[in-house]
């Protein structure tokens, strides 16, 4: 029973830092931040397990959290508030061609971030993003702007 | 709001949960482990088992379920209920006790699995303790026999070890 509590609990601690801390963390990591999240498994393994190495409690840990991704999923996508709250939403990182530096500040994405995921999607100058998104897995999507579309005013 | 404002949201549309044949049969297998584990299918548990024969009163508590290479205990308690003084022997199944490792008996043994309990005063007990790891899968079945002036007690045991 207590192999179920534990992973039930590290199953929130761990959602819960990652909604705290931010999208960044989830793909736009720098090399000492990956070595950071390696630390992790490293330290809940032995909490987990509580020295008990039996296969016995590897098939209960590791059906608790099968069970927990899918209850979690089933409700994210039943139920919109409860994806609220488990997804983090999408920032819209440029508008129309223009940076939008504050919201940049707050999801610690810099502007070469951007133009990496520019690159990945062969756009080369700013001024040919219609939008830039910060979407809810980390990752960066690219919206070009439509071939003879104007910016709008302001 | 103005769709210059955000890029266009995706449309909303009705939610309905839909198993495949596959999760209908699987989840209900997926979630029956920790419903189990949580209702202490698959932890640990121990049973007492008491058995009187003439003057002695044997007592034993052994673990009927443990895990692998978990550590547990099992205690006999020998209760004189004669008279006079006792000395008891507690003999414990050979082919029980080597399906464990690590196996420590208190107070220690005098020949192969077989522990003196001297000088038990009239009413007075003494305690056997058996520390062990479960090392084999299975279910281990064995007999603990008291011997004491004549009289002897013999209680059978049966521990599982899951794997």
């Amino acid at each position: 029973m207590e192999t179920v509590l534990r992973v039930v609990f590290v199953y929130v601690i761990v959602w819960a830092c990652f909604r705290v801390v931010g999208k960044r963390e989830l793909t736009q990591l720098t090399p000492f931040e990956l070595v950071t999240l390696l630390f992790i498994p490293q330290l809940f393994s032995r909490a987990l397990t509580r020295q008990d190495y039996s296969m016995t409690n590897a098939v209960i840990g590791a059906a608790t959290l099968f069970l927990l991704v899918f209850v979690t999923s089933t409700l994210s996508y039943r139920f919109p508030a409860f994806r609220g709250v488990l997804e983090a939403k999408p920032s819209v990182l440029v508008k129309h061609g223009q940076l939008l530096t504050h919201i940049l500040d707050r999801e610690r994405i810099t502007s070469q971030d951007i133009f990496t995921a520019m690159h990945k999607s062969g756009i080369a100058d700013l001024s040919d993003v219609e939008w830039a998104i910060l979407e809810g897995d980390g990752k960066i999507a690219i919206v070009p702007r439509q071939r003879g579309a104007s910016a709008p005013p302001g | 709001m103005k769709t210059d404002d955000k890029p266009p949201a995706a449309p909303k549309t009705a939610t309905r949960i839909s198993l495949t044949a596959k999760q209908i049969v699987g989840i209900p297998l997926i979630a029956a482990v920790p419903l189990l584990a949580v209702l202490g299918v698959f932890g640990d548990r121990a049973t007492t088992t008491v058995v009187r024969s003439g003057n002695i009163e044997a007592s034993v508590t052994f673990p009927t379920r443990i895990r692998y290479r978990q550590v547990e205990s099992l205690h006999v308690e020998i209760r004189n209920m004669s008279r006079d003084s006792i000395d008891a022997l507690v003999r414990f199944d050979t082919a029980y006790v080597t399906r464990f490792s690590s196996v420590h008996f208190e107070p220690a043994l005098s020949s192969a699995y077989v522990v003196p309990v001297t000088r038990l005063a009239p009413g007075a007990s003494g305690l056997v303790s058996v520390e062990f790891s479960g090392d084999q899968y299975g279910r281990h079945r064995g007999n603990i026999i008291v011997v004491a002036n004549g009289d002897s007690v013999s209680v059978p045991i049966a521990t599982v070890v899951f794997p």
